[in-house]
């Protein structure tokens, strides 16, 4: 009987053995497979075009795909380190700045230190510079905690691509800028200056004479128009001594009571400088108007027009110059009427 | 340690015949008062032919200064003593007509030299034409 | 700059403008040959020897050139009070609010003009209404001293939408009756304070007067940049 228990003994072993290789093979073939997944995603995280770092909580790097050795300045071809050193040192070997390439980054605001401590980080600009990268390079982070299957944080994975050309673009949309405020600065004091040029073209102060200057004024006076017009005209008058202006009113169809009190200031103030003026081309509106508002012509010469005005002023030059101070009554007559 | 500012006075220089009375610093009671006095005993001498007032360095004219001048004038001519002003500074002329001031009866000229002549033209005893009328006042808008 | 040399830039700017005031001191120490991040009081004496040509060019009035002159001596002189020689009450102060001229004497009217012309001009006011705020101030001024008797001019830029200065003319004086009538000019005396207070209400562009007998009166003007 013996022999019959060894017997099925020795069966149930070899089905045994034969049920565990087949488990083994089983495992071995998950396990390929796993290997093979594994190997898939790894391929898959290697070649993407994005930057990929990820360490556990102690600094061990769990991942460090060949975007981010490139993007981090690591010479083609070197192993990533496997140990990162404690973000407290990061500092030692890199220069981290913010947005705007002055303002350094607290180590401890780094995206990746921060993901560290469970924080989601998205989009967050970093200026780095290391030996690697003299020049520094632009990176747009994205950092977050990682996760066992259980919830607990056990490390932390940053994503970062090279912003290079879009911070470029945003450089050089600022300096766009920056050149049409300048412009447009410009443009505006260009407008100011053009401004002015119509003014003096359109009250041009001439030298009709030695001693002799014309104002011939077209068009409405506004104030502003007319607080310049005086001050150009004073000017004028002392930078070259002349003793006349004839102010010439023929383009001057109507007044009304501001503008005649501001040519009656002009005339005030030509005369506390020293100088006279003589109005001429009054028109029949303009002469009413003057006569209604009563206005007193005490040391006023008027005359037809420009020609006699000059006449008038070259005759009262000649006499002033020859010692006498008046124009006798006669000549002035002459001068005015003829 | 005290400053003393000495009151100042303002010069008189006599050239050929005539007063000329330069305006250099800001002008005060005290230094008007001082000025008044010597100008007028200057005229009582007798032989001044005019007197010319240089407000070229002037900057400011307020409405007392401005009224010191004239009275100034107006006591130079009661003495026989014609006056005129001169070198008033564009901003300070459109200051003063701004404001509605005048010189009434005060004679005025581009500079020293125009100055002296139209002293020189003046016929002491004879009323000049081209007076403008005491009291003439255009107090129009501002 | 130290302390010595800021005290003589604080001279200097009580007469001229700020850039004009560096510009000179610094242009004075290279040629004295002193640097002004150390300059000690013997110094001062070729440093202000160094000034004097330029200080000639700016300051045109010998008072003022000579007032300035002494203060800078003064700073040599070791424990001597870099303050100028007035008592402390009469400067005048500049406080957030503007610079506060105190009016008591005739050559105050003289201070607070300039002063009001130095502000204009450093607003960027052309010299036409520079010459304006000027006569101003010296108007309100005068009326305070001749009036009043003693009282305060205040000037104040006015920043914001609309640049100007502001000055404020206040006094415990008699007091004013009939200010309207005093303004409309309908009581026509040529000269005196009314017509001082009605040619300055043409030169600026906002006017208030506040009086009452016996209360005193306060005046002020504004003038804004175009």
């Amino acid at each position: 009987m013996e022999e019959g228990t060894r017997g099925s003994e020795i069966e149930r072993l070899k089905a045994e053995l034969a049920a565990l290789q087949q488990k083994l093979e089983e495992r071995e073939r998950s396990e390929a497979s796993l290997r093979a997944e594994n190997a898939r995603l790894r391929t898959l995280i290697e070649q993407l075009p994005v930057g990929v770092w990820a360490t556990d909580l102690v600094g061990n790097v769990l991942m460090a795909n060949a975007e981010s050795q490139r993007l981090l300045g690591a010479l083609e071809g070197t192993e990533p380190s496997p140990k990162a050193p404690p973000v407290e040192e990061w500092g030692e070997s890199t220069v981290y700045l913010h947005g705007d390439k002055s303002t350094p980054y607290l180590l401890e605001e780094l995206p990746h230190a921060r993901a560290l401590r469970g924080e989601s980080v998205r989009t967050a600009e970093v200026f780095l510079r290391n030996e690697n990268l003299p020049e520094g390079a632009w990176h747009e982070v994205h950092a977050a905690p990682l996760r066992d299957a259980s919830g607990t944080q056990m490390g932390a994975v940053s994503v970062f691509i090279g912003s290079e050309s879009r911070k470029n673009f945003e450089e050089e949309v600022a300096l766009r800028n920056k050149e049409l405020v300048a412009s447009e600065s410009e443009k505006s004091e260009l407008i100011a200056r053009l401004r002015m040029a119509v003014q003096e073209l359109s009250t041009p102060i001439l030298t009709l004479w030695e001693d002799v200057l014309a104002l011939p004024v077209i068009g409405v006076v506004d104030s502003r128009r007319s607080a310049e017009m005086m001050e150009r005209l004073l000017d004028e008058i002392v930078r070259s001594q002349s003793r006349f202006v004839i102010i010439d009113l023929t383009g001057v169809e109507v007044i009304d009571t501001s503008t005649a009190d501001h040519f009656m200031k002009l005339v005030k103030a030509v005369n506390l400088i020293g100088a006279r003026c003589v109005l001429t081309g009054i028109r029949p509106a303009v002469a009413q108007t003057l006569v209604d508002l009563d206005v007193n012509f005490g040391q006023l010469e008027t005359l037809r027009n420009l020609k006699h005005g000059l006449r008038y002023c070259l005759r009262w030059l000649d006499a002033e110059d020859a010692g006498q101070n008046t124009v006798s009554e006669g000549e002035a007559r002459r001068a005015r009427w003829s | 340690m005290v400053m003393m500012m000495e009151t100042q006075r303002i010069p008189i220089v006599r050239l050929s015949g005539k007063l000329i009375v330069s305006i250099q610093t800001a002008l005060s009671d005290t230094v008007v008062d001082r000025l008044q006095q010597d100008v007028a005993a200057a005229c009582e001498r007798g032989d001044a032919r005019g007197l010319v007032v240089d407000l070229s360095g002037v900057d400011v004219l307020d409405s007392y200064i401005t009224r010191s001048i004239r009275d100034l004038a107006v006591m130079a001519r009661l003495m026989g003593v014609e006056t005129v002003v001169c070198g008033l500074r564009p901003a300070v002329a459109m200051t003063l007509v701004e404001m509605g001031m005048e010189l009434p009866g005060v004679r005025t000229a581009l500079n020293l030299d125009r100055a002296l002549s139209l002293l020189d033209s003046l016929q002491p005893e004879g009323l000049p034409n081209d007076l403008a009328g005491e009291g003439d006042e255009w107090e129009g808008e501002a | 700059m130290n302390e010595i040399a800021g005290e003589i830039l604080a001279i200097l700017r009580r007469y001229l403008s700020e850039p004009t005031s560096r510009s000179l001191l610094t242009s004075a120490a290279r040629r004295a040959n002193v640097r002004l991040e150390v300059l000690a009081r013997p110094e001062i004496p070729q440093l202000v020897q160094q000034l004097g040509p330029g200080l000639n060019i700016f300051l045109q009035e010998p008072e003022k050139l000579q007032n300035c002159k002494s203060l800078l001596a003064l700073v040599a002189v070791e424990n001597a009070p870099s303050i100028p020689m007035e008592p402390p009450q009469q400067q005048a102060e500049s406080r957030p609010d503007g610079i506060s001229v105190p009016i008591r004497a005739e050559h105050d009217v003289v201070r607070a003009r300039t002063l009001g012309k130095d502000m204009a001009k450093q607003l960027g006011f052309s010299e036409v209404v520079q010459t304006k705020v000027a006569t101003a101030v010296s108007e309100l001024a005068r009326n305070i001293f001749q009036y009043a008797g003693t009282g305060e001019i205040r000037i104040r830029r006015i920043e914001g939408k609309r640049r100007g200065i502001e000055v404020v003319a206040r006094d415990q004086g008699p007091g004013i009756s009939d200010p309207a009538l005093i303004l409309s000019g309908a009581y026509r005396s040529k000269w005196g304070m009314g017509a001082g207070l009605r040619g300055t209400k043409r030169l600026v562009d906002e006017f208030e007067l506040d009086t009452h007998p016996g209360l005193g009166t306060t005046v002020r003007i504004r003038k804004y940049a175009e």
